[in-house]
């Protein structure tokens, strides 16, 4: 069994169990699941999401169902719901074997190689486009982080922020415009000449 | 002795013939330009401000989020008046989002063809203007919270409603009202969330319109 094919196997039991299996035992089957993709399949693992804030969902939900559920038992003469917080918990490992079965389906789906049989001209471009805008994007970061700084450089101070910031979104909007016209010209140019060359061809 | 070279009269006419070709598909390759660096730039900011904002922990940071997104849009829309670009420009950063090596694709994915979407069916009567902006910027932040709502309901099952009715309840007796105040309360973050959307869409409306005046002075 390769690693990729873990995670649903891992997840659709999991699925199976949480609805075979009393909710007591929901937790530790929650982290024998999550023991087997953390070591077992790593790669798989990566997309899951950090185990901190897996441990916090559950936390957050447990202390919900314990206060917002029927109240069924009692710690230090206060009354909480027992079944409320086991609730919660089933939440998350369902939650988590979910997310397992969803990153893996989206891990496998062959999505450059759809978008290499794509013969509609304006999907096409539009393929094209999100190509050049993914080019795009370091130069754009590159300079929201340059306009951010010289701004706090030249405006330093928590009550200027709002006009830091009113200032911030118009550059980057026109500097977003002026980009915009170069990658509109080198287009053109970039198809007049694949014309040329296709008219030039025998 | 000097020369005096003279263009064939045939090469002149090919060249001002291919110049002008070039010209008349720059207008059309301006769609998809603007559509691309807008894309991008909507990916960048995803980028920065979705960092910042969840490692702060912000409250409302996906309302926030989305309401940044439909500025963008707005002033975009406001630059580029062209039926279709708003929803074009949520497309390709949807692409880049694809392309990312992140884990999570297909939430931010959805969110963003919706929140485009959306925008684009409130700029599309009238066009971009503060008003369109504001209705604009309220749709896709009330997106937000739709699909945080369905998300979390289609991975933790229907208990998460029972746990939001839950709080609302308690939001009402914290308030004093009676328990059928929860409505008030869900009304009272519904609007909330529409403040922080419509004003963020009315912000958008302004930067497009100031990027509009600061172009036309740099390019008469």
């Amino acid at each position: 069994m390769t690693f990729a094919w873990l995670s649903p196997v891992v997840a659709l039991a999991l699925l199976v169990a949480l609805a075979l299996l009393p909710p007591e035992w929901h937790l530790p089957l929650g982290i024998a699941g999550w023991a087997l993709l953390r070591w077992g399949a790593c790669d798989v693992h990566r997309t899951l999401g950090r185990p901190w804030r897996w441990l916090q969902a559950l936390a957050l939900l447990c202390l919900l169902g314990a206060i917002f559920g029927t109240t069924d038992a009692h710690l230090l003469s206060i009354g909480w719901s027992k079944s409320g917080a086991l609730s919660g918990v089933t939440m998350v490992v369902r939650a988590f074997a979910l997310v397992a079965l969803a990153s893996l389906v989206s891990s496998v789906l062959p999505i450059r190689r759809w978008t290499e049989r794509v013969h509609n001209p304006v999907a096409r471009r539009l393929i094209e486009v999100v190509v050049v805008a993914a080019n795009l994007v370091p130069v754009q970061l590159r300079a929201l982080s340059t306009a951010s700084s010289t701004l706090k450089e030249r405006r330093p101070g928590l009550r200027r922020l709002p006009m830091r910031l009113w200032l911030l979104a118009v550059h980057s909007s026109l500097q977003a415009a002026m980009l915009a016209e170069s990658v509109a010209f080198d287009m053109a140019v970039a198809a007049h000449n694949a014309g040329g060359n296709r008219k030039e061809r025998p | 002795m000097s020369r005096t070279v003279r263009a064939e009269p045939g090469t002149v006419r090919a060249e001002s013939t291919a110049k002008s070709r070039v010209l008349k598909d720059l207008r059309a390759y301006r769609f998809w330009g603007y559509a691309a660096t807008f894309g991008a730039l909507w990916g960048a900011v995803e980028i920065t401000a979705g960092s910042f904002l969840h490692a702060i922990r912000l409250p409302f940071s996906g309302v926030v989020l989305a309401g940044i997104g439909a500025a963008l849009l707005v002033s975009l829309r406001t630059l580029k008046p062209a039926r279709g670009i708003v929803l074009t420009a949520g497309l390709v950063c949807a692409g880049i989002k694809l392309l990312s090596p992140a884990g999570a694709v297909v939430g931010p994915m959805v969110a963003i063809v919706v929140e485009s979407v959306l925008v684009e069916i409130a700029l599309a009567p009238v066009g971009a203007n503060p008003v369109s902006g504001a209705a604009a910027g309220t749709l896709a932040s009330f997106w937000a919270v739709a699909q945080k709502l369905i998300t979390q309901t289609l991975f933790f099952g229907m208990p998460v409603i029972g746990i939001y009715k839950g709080v609302l309840l308690q939001g009402a007796g914290l308030l004093h009202l009676p328990p059928s105040g929860g409505v008030w309360v869900a009304g009272a973050f519904l609007f909330v969330v529409a403040l922080i959307g419509a004003g963020l869409g009315v912000v958008g409306a302004l930067v497009g319109a100031t990027t509009r005046r600061q172009l036309a002075v740099e390019q008469p």
